[in-house]
């Protein structure tokens, strides 16, 4: 049944029946004090009536013989207000106006001290009858009085009648009221049930307009919201199954190319009759392969790791931080002929040691890889956090490439960086680092001026909720530290394994 | 699925209609039943009948009236005060009921009515021979004004029976009195007489005598009693009793009808009478 025909069916009921409940309740009260007072104004009508017959049989002269003669009941009733009847003590009807069809049975009930009273109904008139015994100077008698109370029924018709049309004009009216209320109300409801089907259907973008502040407003707001939460989780989800995608396409493509040059001189080797030389260059083809093959599984070892291990950041001085860092790199750097300088602002923040080197020995391989000749590390205050910039004067990249060099696999110059062992994993690790110390990386590029990057750091006594930080997860302090110093480990071996090279 | 909802609501809607015009018939047949309830009701009242009490008897002289007078209680005037108030009051019902053991007989009441004319007469108070009453036509009623609202289907006295008060009124061609009798005392307590007569002129009554007559009917005592005051067209005098709050009245009666259109015997006509009442209302005009 339709939500509207509820409300109808509902409302119509508790109208009718509170309507119908209060008119019976009006009419019978007021049909009972009618008849009430009706009653009241009989009996004290009779009361009179029956001083009258008293003082008239007081006076009569006839009745001091106690005779009593038609011609004097009928003197008597002319003074009386309504219709009456006279009977002698034994019971026989001396004097009657009243209708033939009266029945006269209501004299049993009467004794010296009892009146009695009863309605009776001849020729669609009511009457009520008052009777009692009249004795008064040595004569008996029975007095009958009808007082007319056709007015009463007649008042109680109308009123039936006039609380008949109020009724059905009432609900008839309610009705139209009640209808229109239902739509009112059920039609932001249904339209809702449409969106909803809709988006069921797949039409994410479907959003509903909210026109009032009432329950339903709140509803059609409330849905927006999950609407909007449902089609950023469909998007995300859209994302990670692409970036998945991406990810095995780039993972395959990344396999095959050093296996097919591994395949191809291993090939060489054992099909042809080679000089010592070239054997040589092919070993070392294979050797340089199979680094790239074994930096690749690493980098994708250590990203699993940080996505799967919790880590807890400790108080560090920025000094020592960024001193030790760069201390084992001096013999790389001479050999590449880059000049490292770092200035850092004395502070302490909040960092994982290990990761925190692996980001920045990412971050300055990725520069000496980009051919720059001069690397400036500079630590700052930022507001309530401490900022770590990485700076070169490499080749730098194009503003377009700086949203995507995160992205996993992802290589701004592909046949560069596999010469250089590149697998477009170190960015995808640097900021999966960053996030674990709540911040993220960002980037300063353009072609041939070099690039910033830039992480954000928790300061001691600041508000610190990172990403992926904190205890719990799989392995207590020990183990995490563990995982740590071999993602770096990892990291600085790479680091003195290749020479120069592109951005990843 | 879509059919059957349809299908539903419809029956929803057919409901509806089904409810308002069944429950109006409900309804109906209900108001019917109880009014045929009503209508075919019958009661039975227990009062307490003349015949129940025994009355005083009567002796048909005034000796016998005057004995009957002197063993009815008497009343204080503070008793008396709230009594009239009562009387007075226009918020109240007129209750007719049969006399109790203490109240007087419809007898009693017109005899001591027709002592009390004939006194009034001797006393040259009112200008109407004993005679006249003979024939004159007789109504007596007792009365007891009860608060409004009280439940008068049972027929009880509402107050104590001195609050009761017989009205006797003798009738004929030539006059018109109606007597206001304590049920208790049988004092009159206001006297209305109206002759359809040029030849009895009451302006000519000496109104001092006739408000002496009046207390002394009464039996208030002298002493108490503030000067006679009259009004400004001297048509009524008063004394005052208790203080002020209780007034001894008798006026004459304005003329009933105009005599400037005199082109008619009729019209020419004058109608007076006298009013002697008590009252605990102050009399307008009096100096």
């Amino acid at each position: 049944m339709r939500l509207f025909a509820k409300f109808f069916l509902c409302a119509t009921l508790v109208i009718s029946v509170a309507l119908l409940f209060s008119g019976y309740l009006l009419i019978t009260y007021s049909h009972e004090n009618a008849m009430r007072r009706e009653t009241e104004r009989a009996l004290n009508q009779y009361q009179y009536d029956k001083f009258t017959v008293q003082a008239d049989l007081i006076t009569s002269a006839a009745s001091q013989q106690g005779e009593i003669s038609a011609g004097l009941l009928q003197r008597v009733s002319s003074d009386l207000n309504g219709l009456t009847a006279f009977f002698a003590e034994d019971k026989s009807l001396l004097y009657s106006d009243l209708p033939g069809q009266t029945d006269f049975s209501i004299l049993d009930g009467i004794s010296d001290d009892t009146i009695v009273h009863e309605i009776q109904t001849m020729n669609e008139t009511s009457y009520l009858m008052v009777g009692g015994k009249v004795t008064q100077s040595g004569v008996t008698l029975y007095l009958l009085v009808a007082t007319d109370i056709s007015t009463v029924v007649m008042q109680k018709d109308q009123m039936t009648g006039s609380f008949v049309r109020v009724y059905f004009i009432t609900l008839g009216i309610s009705m139209i009221v009640i209808l229109m209320l239902s739509a009112l109300i059920t039609r932001p409801i249904e339209k809702i049930g449409r969106a909803a089907a809709a988006i069921a259907r797949g039409r994410y973008d479907l959003r509903l307009s909210v026109s009032s502040g009432d329950e339903i407003g709140e509803l059609s707001k409330n849905f927006n919201l999950m609407a909007d939460a449902v089609e950023d989780k469909i998007n995300e989800l859209a994302a990670n199954a692409r970036q998945k995608e991406d990810f095995v396409a780039s993972f395959a493509h990344e396999l095959k190319t050093p296996l097919t040059s591994v395949i191809g001189y291993a090939d060489m080797l054992y099909q042809k009759s080679l000089s010592p030389e070239q054997v040589k260059d092919a070993a070392w083809y294979i050797l340089s392969e199979g680094l790239r093959l074994e930096a690749l599984s690493l980098k994708l070892m250590d990203l699993i790791v940080l996505n799967r291990q919790k880590f807890t950041l400790e108080e560090m001085s920025t000094d020592e931080l960024l001193r030790n860092m760069v201390g084992g790199l001096e013999p790389l750097l001479e050999e590449k002929k880059v000049s490292l300088h770092f200035k850092a602002y004395p502070a302490y923040v909040k960092v994982e040691y290990d990761l925190f080197k692996t980001l920045i020995l990412n971050l300055i391989d990725n520069a000496i890889k980009a051919g720059c000749s001069k690397i400036e590390i500079i630590g700052k205050l930022n507001g309530s956090r401490y900022r770590i910039s990485v700076a070169d004067n490499g080749r730098g990249m194009p503003a377009s490439e700086l949203d995507r060099i995160t992205e996993a696999f992802y290589m701004v110059d592909k046949s560069r960086s596999r010469k250089q062992h590149g697998a477009g994993l170190g960015l995808a690790l640097a900021e999966r680092i960053a996030e674990i110390h709540g911040s993220r990386l960002t980037f300063e590029s353009g072609e041939g001026v070099g690039t910033v990057a830039k992480i954000d750091l928790y300061r001691n006594g600041s508000p610190c909720e990172p990403s992926g930080a904190g205890s719990g997860g799989r392995g207590g302090a020990t183990e995490r530290a563990d995982f740590g110093r071999s993602v770096s480990e990892g990291a600085e071996r790479s680091l003195r394994q290749r020479g120069g090279g592109d951005d990843e | 699925m879509m059919n059957k909802r349809k299908g539903y609501t419809a029956m929803g809607i057919a409901l509806s209609f089904l409810i308002a015009v069944g429950g109006w018939t409900l309804t109906s047949m209900l108001i019917d039943k109880k009014s045929d309830a009503l209508l075919s009701a019958t009661g039975s009242i227990r009062i307490d009948t003349p015949s129940a009490i025994s009355p005083t008897p009567v002796d048909q002289g005034d000796s016998g009236i005057e004995e009957l007078l002197r063993e009815r209680p008497k009343l204080t005037e503070d008793e008396i005060i709230k009594i009239l108030q009562n009387w007075e009051s226009s918020d109240s019902d007129r209750i007719a009921h049969e006399p109790t053991g203490e109240q007087l007989s419809m007898e009693q009441a017109i005899k001591i009515g027709e002592a009390g004319l004939s006194y009034f007469s001797e006393q040259g108070v009112i200008f109407v021979e004993p005679h006249e009453y003979e024939n004159a036509k007789i109504s007596a009623y007792l009365v007891e004004n009860q608060p409004r609202g009280q439940n008068t289907l049972s027929r009880n006295l509402a107050l104590h029976p001195y609050y009761s008060y017989w009205s006797v009124s003798f009738s004929n061609e030539r006059m018109n009195t109606v007597l206001t009798i304590n049920a208790v005392t049988g004092q009159i307590w206001i006297a209305d007489i109206t002759v359809h007569s040029a030849i009895s002129n009451f302006n000519t009554v000496n109104l001092e005598d006739a408000l002496t007559a009046f207390i002394s009917h009464i039996g208030m005592s002298s002493e108490k009693r503030t000067d006679v005051k009259y009004d400004k067209n001297e048509l009524s005098a008063s004394q005052s009793f208790a203080g002020g709050m209780l007034h001894a009245v008798v006026g004459v009666k304005a003329r009933a009808s105009s005599v400037a259109d005199a082109t008619t015997a009729e019209s020419a006509a004058v109608y007076t009478g006298i009013r002697m009442y008590l009252t605990t209302q102050t009399p307008t005009g009096t100096d």
